[in-house]
């Protein structure tokens, strides 16, 4: 972005005109509109329809001669565009001024006849369809024309596969009108699919064949469809209102009537794509079906159930199986627990506790046995103080003796007779004897 | 016999039948027999585009009244 002053953009776009050499020697074409003199110069404007440019011609006195141009005549004023920066506009610097036809009354004369066409409704027909595929394509045009070259070279380039029919007409002048509506109605009885009417750019004079009323009757009145492409884009004529397709060049409208081979034949392949890609889809959708089919034969055959079965019975086993744990599982709990119960119930516990009390009263025992064996080793003491006290030995310590026969102690003489031997105890021995009289105590004392 | 029709086809009617065949296997209700029918006339007709294609080369005439001169 930039800034700059008025008079510095006035300058600006001053250079910039002055750079463009188009504007620098140019001729105008248009009608004059307020034609004035103002001393020696001359202003005015050209007009084109809705369309104006300011224009001024210095010493027009001298270079017009003092003419005035009516205004509404249509002129070619050559000259230059310039800024007026007093104004901040530009404006033709016109050098001089040619006029031309009285395009004014061509142009009346066009409107008219425009008009009475319209009126008869001709504007309205119908469009005939143009063939897509135009197997023979009529041209009406000057067979040394460029217009003729140009559709030439567009339907070589898209549709070669079609014929091109000449039918050659002069383009321009009154003597060509005749021509081309014969050129019109020969290509409309021949055996072409489609009709162009073509012409290279011109004048509005040149193209104006184009504009006759003959001509644009006899365009409506084919029966084939037509293509009109006259002169270049900006312009229409007549014919192209009541062609059947209206295109903006000879180039144009052989475009229009052909097909583009290049893209034909990319169709045509990319047709066979899809019919190669849906009979394969085709093929493999059949056989997912097959498969589909076969998979459900295979889930109904005997067979399949019975593994089924055998697997319900396998997953029922193993939940069994498993239910079979968990249960035991909880019942071993169970039984642990019954068996600590169990433990604690009396038999067991007897068991355990027998033992103990066992050894307990074996202690009591112990201590009955052990003070009974006491007492009795006490009596056996008080037995053997007693039994000391009756030893027959002791006696004899004190000078008593005891006399045995025959191993038996004798207590009385009656025992003994004479003769027997006696064994005679001492304390401290013993002494043999042999009896030699017994007398009794009686008889002793005596 | 229907190969040889298809030989003769014009670029036209043998585009046109590769549409209408690839129309009628887009359809979805084709038997299988049937699409390979069909598969084996788009490949003619492929084909039949293709060499027409190939082989075109723009023919020009000037009609002068009744009669036809070629020119180039």
């Amino acid at each position: 972005m930039c800034e700059m002053g008025v008079i510095e953009l006035n300058e600006h776009v001053i250079e910039a005109l002055k750079k463009d050499k188009k504007l620098n020697d140019v001729v105008v074409r248009g009608e004059i509109s307020n034609f004035k003199y103002s001393g020696p110069h001359a202003y005015f404007s050209l007009v084109e329809s809705d369309s104006l440019v300011n224009c001024v011609m210095f010493n027009a006195a001298y270079k017009l001669k003092r003419r005035n141009i009516t205004d509404g005549t249509l002129v070619k004023a050559h000259g230059s565009i310039r800024v007026y920066a007093k104004r901040g506009i530009y404006q033709l610097y016109a050098e001089s001024i040619k006029e031309g036809t009285d395009y004014g009354a061509l142009y009346k004369k066009l409107e008219d006849l425009k008009k009475k066409l319209e009126s008869e409704g001709i504007f309205d027909k119908p469009k005939k369809p143009i063939p897509t595929f135009p197997k023979r394509i009529a041209v009406v045009s000057s067979r040394t024309s460029a217009a003729f070259r140009d559709v030439l070279n567009t339907v070589k380039k898209r549709y070669p596969l079609a014929e091109v029919m000449l039918f050659h007409t002069g383009v321009q002048g009154r003597e060509a009108i005749e021509e081309t509506v014969k050129a019109l109605s020969a290509a409309d009885k021949s055996n072409a699919d489609v009709v162009l009417l073509v012409r290279g750019g011109g004048s509005v004079e040149d193209l104006w064949n184009f504009n006759e009323e003959i001509v644009v009757r006899k365009v409506y009145n084919m029966k084939k469809p037509v293509v009109t492409g006259v002169g270049h884009e900006t312009d229409t004529t007549l014919v192209d209102h009541v062609a059947d397709l209206r295109a903006p060049t000879p180039t144009g409208a052989a475009e229009r009537a052909t097909p583009d081979l290049l893209e034909l034949s990319k169709g045509a392949r990319l047709k066979f794509q899809r019919i190669l890609n849906e009979t394969v889809s085709k093929i493999s959708n059949v056989d997912e079906r097959a498969s589909h089919v076969y998979n459900r034969l295979k889930t109904l055959s005997p067979k399949r159930l019975l593994a089924l079965k055998l697997q319900r019975l396998n997953s029922m086993m193993n939940e069994a199986k498993r239910n079979f744990f968990i249960l035991s599982d909880q019942k071993g709990h169970l039984v642990d627990r019954a068996a600590v119960a169990l433990k604690h119930a009396k038999p067991v516990r007897m068991m355990e506790v027998l033992p103990e009390r066992t050894n307990n009263d074996f202690d009591v025992l112990k201590r009955i046995i052990s003070t009974k064996i006491d007492r009795k080793a006490s009596d056996v003491n008080g037995l053997e103080i007693g039994l000391k006290a009756h030893d027959p030995k002791i006696p004899l310590k004190k000078g008593y003796s005891l006399i045995y026969s025959r191993g038996l102690l004798v207590r009385s003489v009656s025992q003994i007779k004479s003769g027997d031997f006696l064994k005679i105890m001492l304390s401290d021995g013993e002494v043999s004897s042999k009896v030699e009289e017994v007398r009794s105590g009686r008889e002793k004392d005596r | 016999m229907e190969e040889k029709k298809i030989d003769e086809l014009s670029f036209e009617e043998a585009y046109g039948a590769l549409e209408e065949t690839l129309g009628e296997m887009e359809k979805g209700d084709v038997p299988l027999d049937k699409s390979l029918e069909l598969f084996k006339r788009g490949v003619l007709l492929y084909k039949r585009c293709k060499n027409l294609i190939d082989s075109a080369s723009l023919t020009v005439k000037e009609v002068l009244g009744d009669l036809e001169k070629e020119i180039d």
